[in-house]
């Protein structure tokens, strides 16, 4: 299991074998391995969409915190608990920096 | 003799007459993909399957058996062998270019209903169409889809729909593709399953004015007129159940439900990585492209009063957009 540190200075990457589409405010997220089904809400696609393009989850952090103007430990926070959600359920990758 | 006929978004080209199936006049338009229908004997048909290597996919029984009452095997190179207690065997490639059937010893219309209710829309799907569980009529070529469980009223619906002037596209199973402006609706086969409470509601003069009695098991099915081509999906309906008193309306829903869109799907096996990433692909659209309704359906109300409620709505919206 990943700690929240390496998180942090890990990239993340939707592999080719998930895939997402927004349905009004919900994001379907289907992982083409298993076939499971998940869905995100605005927040947390947009947490997905600045991350994957973000060199690091701490890049992406930064984004985040000036996106959606709310305090950045908290931003952190509940960023770390999407990243160890969505990697628990292969929906991401986390890779190092230079990957 | 080879009949050529459009349904499900294939040219169906059948060495046997299938009722609902209209032969294609010389010259018109056919779907470019293709579906070859003959028939065979099970014997033969089951001569070369490999039961040893192949995975069950999908089996159905009645409550308190243990055979069986319906199966889908798939074999990687040989494609799909379906079953159904009562309706027969039948193969499809693993392309859903070819479809051999081995129908029981009853009238056609009966084992047939399998071959245009599963077999074909399976076909459909093989060939990266998308099958949805809805009823589909049509006003001036934009298509109306009603969308609801087994038993919710889609095909009572349908007829009324079809009485008050509409075109049929579909009943039971909604074949979609992506446009060039949106989704596009394929006709169905013209066939339409009516049950028996429904049928004594409409009368008979009105059933005889809606198609050809093809004959009557659990439900009274008829032939009808389908539309001739591929329509724009203009609008879904899902059916909600409402509060006993209330009158039927429709209703805008702030979002599209994902989830009421995804537990549509008609063909709930067959899965591959390519057709989940094609599913959600035509699902994204049909929330994105198509408005989506609830229509709110009371306990005990008459399905003309909902069909009233769709015409009236779906009109002013086609009404509103051409202003």
């Amino acid at each position: 299991m990943s700690t929240g540190a390496d998180i942090l200075h890990s990239r993340l990457k939707v592999p080719d074998h998930v895939v997402y589409r927004t349905f009004g405010d919900e994001t379907v997220v289907v992982n083409l391995r298993s076939g499971k089904y998940h869905g995100l809400n605005p927040t947390a696609k947009q947490m997905l969409e600045v991350l994957s393009s973000s060199a690091t989850v701490e890049d992406g952090i930064g984004d985040l915190t000036r996106e959606l103007g709310v305090d950045e430990q908290r931003i952190r926070s509940d960023v770390a608990m999407l990243c160890q959600a969505l990697v628990e359920r292969g929906l991401v990758e986390l890779g190092g920096a230079d990957d | 003799m080879t009949d050529v006929a459009a349904a499900f978004g294939l040219a169906v080209e059948s060495s046997f007459p299938v009722p609902g199936l209209r032969a294609a006049e010389l010259g018109e338009p056919l779907p470019r993909r293709r579906c070859r229908l003959w028939l065979e004997e099970a014997r033969v048909l089951d001569r070369d399957w490999p039961f040893t290597e192949d995975e069950r996919i999908e089996e159905e029984s009645f409550e308190g058996e243990i055979e069986p009452s319906r199966t889908i095997d798939r074999h990687p190179e040989l494609g799909y062998r379906l079953y159904a207690r009562h309706f027969g065997l039948a193969r499809v490639s693993a392309d859903g270019s070819h479809v051999c059937c081995a129908p029981p010893d009853a009238e056609p219309w009966r084992w047939q209903r399998f071959l245009v209710g599963r077999i074909l829309p399976i076909a459909a799907v093989l060939q990266g169409l998308e099958g949805f569980h809805a009823s589909a009529v049509a006003w001036d070529g934009r298509a109306v889809a009603v969308l609801g469980p087994s038993g919710g009223g889609k095909s009572s619906l349908a007829l009324r729909l079809l009485l008050r002037g509409a075109s049929f596209v579909t009943d039971d199973v909604l074949v979609v593709e992506p446009g060039s402006d949106g989704l596009v609706a394929h006709a169905g086969p013209g066939t339409l399953g009516v049950r028996a409470p429904e049928e004594l509601a409409v009368g008979r003069d009105s059933l005889e004015r809606a198609g050809r009695l093809l004959g009557r098991s659990d439900k009274a099915y008829l032939e009808v007129e389908c539309v001739s081509g591929p329509v724009a999906l203009d609008a879904l309906y899902f059916i909600r159940a409402g509060r006993p008193g209330a009158a039927a309306e429709v209703r805008e829903p702030p979002h599209p439900d994902p989830l009421a869109v995804l537990a549509s799907t008609f063909v709930l096996s067959l899965w591959t990585p390519a057709r989940r990433r094609s599913h959600l692909d035509i699902c994204g659209r049909l929330a994105s492209s198509v408005r989506s309704y609830e229509l709110i359906r009371p306990p005990g109300s008459d399905a003309d009063e909902l069909a009233a409620a769709i015409e009236s709505h779906a009109r002013s919206r086609v009404a509103g957009v051409a202003a």
